[in-house]
């Protein structure tokens, strides 16, 4: 009987903790869609600029958030692909291939790494960039391949712990199969533990996308400007959604003005879900080509 | 009888533990023999001692030598300098628990001649082919070969990993309790099939199951106490060696 009561109030911490969680996201999405969803026209994306020769650049757009949608995929995409190949390969090498102390201080710096507040990255970056100003060339500042470069340092440790803990998961009996057929380690872990450990991996980069497309604090230092355009070149100046929603929420002037912030949130939800929806598609295009394929 | 396998002072430890320590024995070609003994002994160490598997395992050390006669040829492939890889596939080996991998039937047994550089498709359907037929299996998969492995019963699963472990043309098969995880039924297909490898294999069974001990051996070894010996009690009902 006592156990039964302990059991029923495990039940209600458990479903109560996961409804709580869900039902908070859920009223803050609903909010965010109640009071942008008015905003989203489409003189929110390009302003008195005609849509269609808007959306392809042939008319620039200056009170719109076209440029800035472009902004933010273009940073969140330069700053993946700096960070994905790089912590898939540390990651492996950490899970693989590193032993003992190297392993145990590799683990540590990371998770330092880890722990490091985006701002403090973003000082980093802008650090960074009045070096390159002073030493390299005049010509170079905050720009859209520095905030990539440094939202990329901010999410890798993600990254490489995701990679690492879905390498170290796996069964020993999986680890060991294709050894015992006579596979050499490289291809045991392209043929088998990669490929298996896939969805997880999958996850660490999809939350390394949402990470990406909605910190301030970094693109804040490094590169992102309330007007810029749309992006031209990687050494220059861009907007993105995210400075633009904090830009407008702590500055501003009308009700209005509230509101296409509000539309901006929503629009940067869903950029983030069409980059989840690519990530998918491309884990599970891999992973049917790799079990699947001749 | 030539002897197919020699151990000579073999020791294992995993860190500062002893497994085993200075275990000396030959195995014969085209026998059968069984290793029992008590749970946490190191009877899958000892296994994993003659195909090299335990130096892919963190914090293990093996020492001592082991020979294994390789086509006609003694051979110390204890010794660092004889490939893992190669060894692997000439010392096959079946575990506990049928480790199919996340992939179709056909592609789990083509996987490790596709490791091999092997692109024919006509004579990887050859290969799979004979492979599946010696695990007694390719009656019950032939029209459903691109379907996912995982699927299959786990008996079929299992028959499935030695028709992997036999595609290469082992010489030496190791099953770490192959029927563990079966039903009696199962478990006695696979116990025909064993009895079916040792005519023309040397191979090698943990078992716990006594029963099956009696049916299959030509030798009964244990495994306890760091040691390893022939079990008196158990071989005076093995008649067929």
């Amino acid at each position: 009987m006592k156990t039964t009561g302990r059991f029923f109030v495990l039940n209600i911490w458990v479903v109560g903790s996961a409804l709580a969680v869900v039902s908070g996201a859920g009223v803050v999405i609903g909010f965010v869609i109640w009071r942008g969803v008015p905003a989203l026209r489409p003189s929110l994306l390009f302003g008195s600029a005609p849509p269609w020769k808007a959306f392809w650049g042939h008319v620039p757009v200056f009170d719109g958030l076209w440029p800035a949608v472009l902004g933010t995929v273009s940073v969140v995409l330069l700053a993946v692909g700096f960070a994905v190949p790089l912590g898939l390969a540390a990651g492996i090498y950490l899970a693989e291939f590193a032993r003992g102390r190297t392993k145990q201080m590799l683990s540590v710096a990371f998770d330092i790494l880890a722990g490091i507040p985006s701002i403090v990255i973003g000082l980093f970056g802008f650090s960074l960039s009045l070096s390159l100003h002073r030493f390299v060339s005049p010509r170079i500042g905050p720009c859209l391949l520095l905030s990539g470069f440094c939202l990329g340092v901010l999410v890798l440790p993600y990254l490489i712990r995701a990679v690492q803990s879905a390498l170290e998961g796996l069964p020993l009996s999986l680890r060991l199969t294709a050894l015992s057929l006579g596979a050499h380690r490289i291809q045991n872990l392209r043929y088998v533990l990669l490929p298996s450990s896939l969805n997880a991996i999958a996850t660490g980069v999809i939350l390394a996308i949402g990470r990406c497309a909605e910190d301030t604090a970094v693109i804040l230092l490094t590169g992102a400007v309330a007007l810029a355009g749309k992006p031209r070149s990687l050494l220059e100046n861009f907007e993105a959604l995210p400075f633009y929603i904090y830009y407008v929420s702590s500055q501003y002037t009308s009700a209005e003005e509230l509101q296409r912030g509000f539309g901006a949130a929503i629009i940067l939800l869903t950029i983030s879900l069409g980059l989840y929806l690519i990530a998918l598609s491309i884990r599970h295009g891999i992973g049917r080509r790799v079990f699947y394929g001749r | 009888m030539g002897v197919k396998i020699r151990l000579e002072k073999v020791s294992f430890r995993y860190g500062t533990r002893f497994v085993f320590q200075d275990i000396s024995v030959d195995f014969h070609e085209h026998e059968l023999a069984v290793i029992v003994g008590p749970s946490g002994q190191g009877k899958s160490t000892l296994l994993m001692c003659l195909n090299r598997l335990w130096e892919e395992i963190p914090g293990a050390r093996m020492e001592g030598k082991v020979w294994i006669t390789l086509d006609g040829q003694p051979r110390c492939v204890s010794d660092p300098s004889f490939p893992a890889t190669t060894l692997r596939r000439r010392v096959a080996m079946v575990f506990q628990t049928p480790n199919p991998l996340p992939m179709t039937i056909f592609n789990n047994v083509a996987f490790p001649h596709k490791l091999l550089g092997v692109r024919d498709r006509n004579s990887l359907e050859e290969t799979v082919r004979k492979a599946l037929m010696k695990a007694y299996l390719w009656d019950e998969v032939k029209d459903r070969l691109h379907e996912d492995a995982r699927h299959l019963s786990g008996g079929q699963q299992q028959r499935l990993c030695i028709a992997r472990a036999l595609s290469l043309d082992p010489e030496v098969v190791l099953l770490d309790e192959p029927t563990s995880s079966l039903d009696e039924k199962a478990a006695r297909v696979i116990e025909n099939l064993l009895l079916d490898l040792k005519r023309r294999l040397t191979v090698i069974v943990v078992s716990h199951a006594t029963d099956q001990v009696r049916r299959l051996a030509d030798r009964v070894f244990r495994l306890q106490d760091g040691s390893l010996r022939l079990d008196p009690s158990l071989s005076l009902f093995c008649v067929r060696y």
